[in-house]
């Protein structure tokens, strides 16, 4: 077999723009081949593997309205470009959602953590998210944003449940921009267990667990080609969940990738052993 | 010559903890590495390395390239007049000679196959992406035992893969162990690594007509500056190699590399064609190339890399009488310092045990993957892991605690001969063991052990590791360079030929040249790295560096007393003329080093010294490990780490703490995360540190050191090497920690790196 080839070594030449608002911003992505740009630790990557090529990068990483904390009417907004350690530093977001906090905090290492940003973790829709699995726990509400016709911004939400639609996919739009995240339970209950090789690395696998006063959410990280969400809405006492019942739960979702940290075995049985950890957790928890 | 030990008393600065000289530079923006040198107008080198593992190269078309903007030249193999690279060491497959850029063939991924020159690093690349390549696929040779079948060679002048060989003495064959009560055998691999300096290599090269001048990150800029004398084919005094600030090297820049050798030949190439470029003015040009981490990963030499069969046998009461190893050594695609390692493993193949019959072969093969080289510790941590494994898998099967089977076979005479070419200086094995053992509360870990084991619904499993062993510093004995001069203020300027890139020489050396010559340290500096000022000199590799320049240093500071005394009895004719704590005494006046450089006015006071040990040392030691297995998901959490590494005197407690602590990490890293993975047709999967598991101190509990001082009398410093030992003594530890707490479930051995999915792989496969 012979072949030709000619090695990728560079990056193709982009063009960065800065906008000054959001509606400039949203103008700007709807040109040809534009990317929209945060912290740059999912897009560079894929960039740089040559998965993606645009023409410009759009840096919304800027916007003051995107890195919002704020508390109204009892409900709890994050603005996508919040920082991982913006959130985990933020004391409304502890209060809140403890859960989203610890698992922010453990994100990667500090440099990841200082650039990272929650909105773009959860676009990129990769399966080992740890965000995306507290985001799923936690049954936030996306709120995207684009222009009409008139030029005006409108608003769309999404339940978080609903986001993620397959590898490095979910169900936002090229001409929309991830707005904010938003909370409307508190909850103080809660677990996450995740298996890294190093403290950096991706989990091999995680699971986030929250109850709040309206049940218990589970995501999970890294088991299937994007974060999935467990459904135990039946099981009215968590107690009542035995290994087995456990096991039955998980294979209903979850399809385990296979790579040199775990096989897909491996993984299934991580999966078992972390949400029954969790939910132990969560039930000693007073 | 019987050397007068050192005298020492509570002023000297060697023994104490003293913080880094050269630390301010380097925890700032202070140090200058290759790439911050500037000079000339600058052109850059990049290279085409090959995308697959073995392969033909059926046509090569750079036409494209050369019309890309900002190109200078391109070189392709028939481009190059250097004679190609034979092996590095005569016992090597001379059969196996290297191109500097692939020709026909390619043998690993990573191989560079054609350099570009242009006027921005950015504009070589982009050049390169416009090459045009043709392969024919070769069946790759990923595997020792599909290499040493050489169904497929990857040389066709070599009628096999093998590159180095060393057979069994002994022609027992299976009846080796008859006779022992107790035998236990198992096949281990001591897995690859990438050395990962956090500089990569680098080198910046410059030719005035007559003259190279070249800026290399390296452990050795002597050798190198011999290396490219010799095969650019010019005289010393033309060639000036210059190591600046050097971040790091664990053994794989002490030889000089092709790419870095291609350098110096396209910057002389370039000034001898010149005027024929549109693209750079005539005159002085600098040519330089700083690999990518990318490139390291891949192009770097790697490390370790042996499969072992460890066969062990003795008594029921735990006396160890046999005992046998089989190494089969990776050398990557071309015959490297890494297919010799197994010579530097066979001589401490018996670690630290008087083990009446021991008999050790080697083959070292060729896979189409990245040559091996030397990476710290280079054999011997190899041998020490056999060994210690072995010793571990003994104790388990005559059911006797590893300890105890350690403290019946300890070494206790000295020197001694092990029939391996080694002939051990002093040691004291025992002692060391005890002292952790002790430090440790051994037996009452061994109590929580069972207690925990015996605890229900408990899903962690502790674990105990030990290991005991000795290694060989300063292997081959080689004249080292020092020179102490005084200046006209009455300081200290010393030059030295070892070249330290971390480990803290400058300081180090200082102190034993304030202490020789009765002066404070900060009058003192010493200056490496050179080899127009140093004018000769061997390099920092191999723990040699206090025991080979150090002692030259301590040598050419008595020698500058000496001298500095027979100037004064000249000067003082019929005086009383002494040199004590740093006063010169002449009857009752007495001189300081200040007033005797006003004194000595223009005369040069300046003693070199070239100074060769008769022998090597040999360091030893003995680490604990704790660590708790999480037997549901197999992770292994490291919850105690105590280490006594014995290197006889130590100059810098502080510096000695570094390089144990940063020679533990490493160890650890390669026993828990690190290892070099190719798929089976040699493509790596591992050349980015998002996939190769470099740690980050996160991984790391807190290291406990226990000192002990055992001085060798191979030199009056008395001192050994430390640079390397932490590393050797804590890989067998760790996994024998691991197995230790994984013994109750019938687990013997798991193959480092030991991951969760691996340690849990194992778990999994013995409770089905």
């Amino acid at each position: 077999m012979s072949w030709i080839k000619g090695i990728k070594l560079l990056l193709n030449d982009f063009v960065y723009k800065a906008p000054r608002s959001l509606n400039e911003a949203l103008k700007l992505i709807r040109e040809e081949d534009a990317k929209v740009l945060a912290g740059g630790h999912s897009l560079i990557p894929l960039m740089k593997l040559g998965f993606a090529s645009p023409e410009s990068l759009i840096d919304i990483g800027k916007l003051e309205e995107l890195q919002a904390i704020e508390e109204t009417n009892g409900v709890l907004t994050v603005g996508s470009c919040v920082s991982y350690r913006a959130l985990f530093e933020s004391e409304m977001v502890k209060s809140y959602v403890p859960l989203l906090s610890k698992v922010a905090s453990q994100v990667g290492d500090p440099q990841v953590r200082a650039r990272g940003t929650v909105g773009g973790s959860l676009v990129h829709g990769d399966p080992a998210s740890d965000i995306a699995g507290a985001i799923l726990a936690l049954d936030a509400t996306v709120e995207l944003v684009s222009l009409n016709g008139k030029g005006d911004i409108v608003k769309r939400k999404v339940p978080a449940r609903e986001f993620f639609v397959g590898f490095l996919e979910t169900v936002i739009e090229d001409d929309e921009i991830l707005h904010s995240i938003s909370f409307k339970n508190k909850c103080h209950k809660f677990s996450f267990q995740k298996i890294t090789r190093r403290e950096q690395d991706w989990a091999i696998v995680g699971v986030a667990v929250a109850q709040s006063m309206h049940g218990i959410g589970i995501g999970l990280v890294n088991l299937a080609s994007k974060p999935v969400y467990l459904d135990i809405k039946k099981y009215e006492d968590i107690s009542e969940l035995d290994p087995e019942g456990v096991s039955l739960l998980l294979d209903s979702v979850i399809d385990p990738p296979a790579d040199i940290y775990g096989d897909a075995e491996y993984r299934r049985h991580l999966a078992e052993v972390l949400l029954l950890r969790c939910l132990k957790e969560i039930k000693e928890t007073t | 010559m019987l050397i007068a030990p050192i005298t020492m008393n509570a002023e000297s600065y060697i023994g104490k903890r003293i913080e880094r000289i050269e630390d301010n530079k380097f925890i700032t923006t202070g140090a200058t590495y290759v790439a911050d040198v500037k000079g000339g107008s600058e052109l850059f080198v990049e290279f085409l390395r090959s995308p697959i593992a073995h392969g033909r190269i059926m046509s090569l078309n750079v036409d494209k390239a050369k019309a890309s903007p900002g190109v200078e030249a391109i070189y392709c193999s028939e481009d190059i007049t250097l004679v190609d690279i034979n092996p590095p060491i005569p016992l090597l497959n001379a059969k196996m000679v290297r191109p500097y850029l692939a020709r026909d063939r390619v043998r690993f991924v990573g191989e560079p196959i054609v350099l570009v020159v242009a006027n921005s690093a950015r504009n070589a690349l982009k050049a390169i992406e416009e090459i045009e390549i043709e392969f024919e696929d070769l069946e790759a040779v990923v595997s020792l035992d599909d290499s040493f079948k050489g169904e497929v060679l990857l040389f066709d002048e070599s009628e096999s893969n093998v590159m180095f060989r060393s057979d069994f003495t002994s022609e027992d064959g299976d009846r080796f162990f008859d006779g022992c009560d107790v035998f236990a055998a198992e096949t281990i691999v001591n897995s690859r690594v990438a050395p990962c300096p956090l500089e990569g290599r680098s080198a910046m090269a410059s030719f005035d007509g007559e003259k190279l001048t070249v800026h290399l990150s390296t452990q050795a800029p002597h050798s190198a500056k011999s290396t490219l004398l010799k095969v650019l084919g010019l005289e010393s005094e033309n060639v000036h190699v210059i190591a600046p600030d050097v971040g790091g090297g664990f053994g794989a820049k002490i030889g000089t590399y092709p790419e870095e050798i291609l350098v110096a030949y396209v910057a002389i190439a370039l000034v001898e064609s010149d005027g024929e470029s549109p693209n750079t003015p005539k005159g002085l040009k600098s040519v330089r190339w700083s690999e990518s981490r990318n490139e390291s990963m891949i192009s770097l030499g790697h490390g370790r890399g042996q499969r072992q069969r460890i066969e062990i046998g003795g008594t029921k009461e735990g006396r160890i009488t046999h005992y046998r190893l089989s190494v089969m050594q990776d050398g990557g695609a071309y015959p490297m310092m890494g297919a010799f390692l197994p010579f530097f493993t066979r001589r401490m193949v018996k670690g630290c045990y008087d083990i009446q019959k021991v008999d050790f072969m080697a083959v070292s093969v060729a896979t189409n993957t990245t040559p091996v080289v030397a990476y710290r510790g280079a054999g011997r941590p190899e041998a020490t892991y056999a060994i210690e494994r072995a010793v571990e898998l003994f104790a388990r099967k005559a059911g006797l605690d590893p300890a105890d089977v350690r403290r019946k076979n300890f070494i206790s005479e000295f020197p001694y001969d092990t029939g391996f070419g080694s002939v051990y200086d002093s040691g004291a094995y025992l002692t060391a063991l005890e002292k952790v053992l002790d430090y440790v509360d051994y037996k009452s870990l061994r109590a929580e052990q069972r207690k925990m084991r015996n605890m229900k619904d408990s899903n962690k499993s502790l674990g105990i590791g030990i290991s005991s062993y000795v290694e060989v510093t300063h292997g081959f004995p080689a004249s080292e360079f020092g020179s102490v001069k005084l200046n006209s203020d009455g300081t200290i300027f010393a030059t030295s030929g070892t070249f330290p890139h971390g480990q803290g020489h400058g300081t180090t050396f200082a102190q034993i040249i304030a202490d020789e010559l009765g002066l404070s340290l900060e009058k003192i500096e010493v200056f490496f790295g050179d080899t127009d000022i140093i004018p000769r000199g061997v390099g920092t590799f191999g723990s040699r560096s206090v025991q080979s320049g150090g002692v030259a240093l301590s040598r050419a500071s008595k020698g500058l007393i000496d001298k500095t005394l027979d100037l004064m009895k000249s000067e003082f004719l019929d005086s009383s003329v002494f040199f004590e704590s740093g006063w010169f005494f002449v009857d009752d006046r007495k001189f300081s080093w200040e007033d005797i450089a006003r004194l000595a006015g223009s005369s040069n006071l300046e003693c070199q010294v070239d100074y060769a040990a008769d022998s090597p040392t040999f360091p030893f030691g003995a680490h604990v490990c704790i660590v708790e297995v999480d037997v549901e998901t197999g992770v292994v959490v490291i919850k105690r780490v105590v280490a006594l590494d014995d290197a006889g005197r130590i100059i810098n407690r502080l510096l000695a703490d570094g390089q144990v602590f940063g020679g533990l990490a490493q160890g650890i890293s390669q026993a828990l995360y690190e290892e070099v993975i190719y798929d089976e047709n040699g493509n790596p999967l591992t050349s980015t540190f998002a996939d190769y598991g470099i740690p980050s101190a996160t991984e790391f509990t807190k290291f406990e050191r226990l000192e002990m001082e055992t001085l060798t009398t191979v030199n009056e410093l008395g001192a050994k090497g430390i640079g390397e030992s932490g590393t050797i003594g804590i890989t067998p530890c760790v996994v024998n920690a691991v197995c230790d707490a994984l013994s109750h479930l019938g687990i013997d051995h798991i193959d480092m790196p030991l991951t969760p999915f691996k340690v849990y792989s194992a778990i999994r496969e013995r409770s089905s």
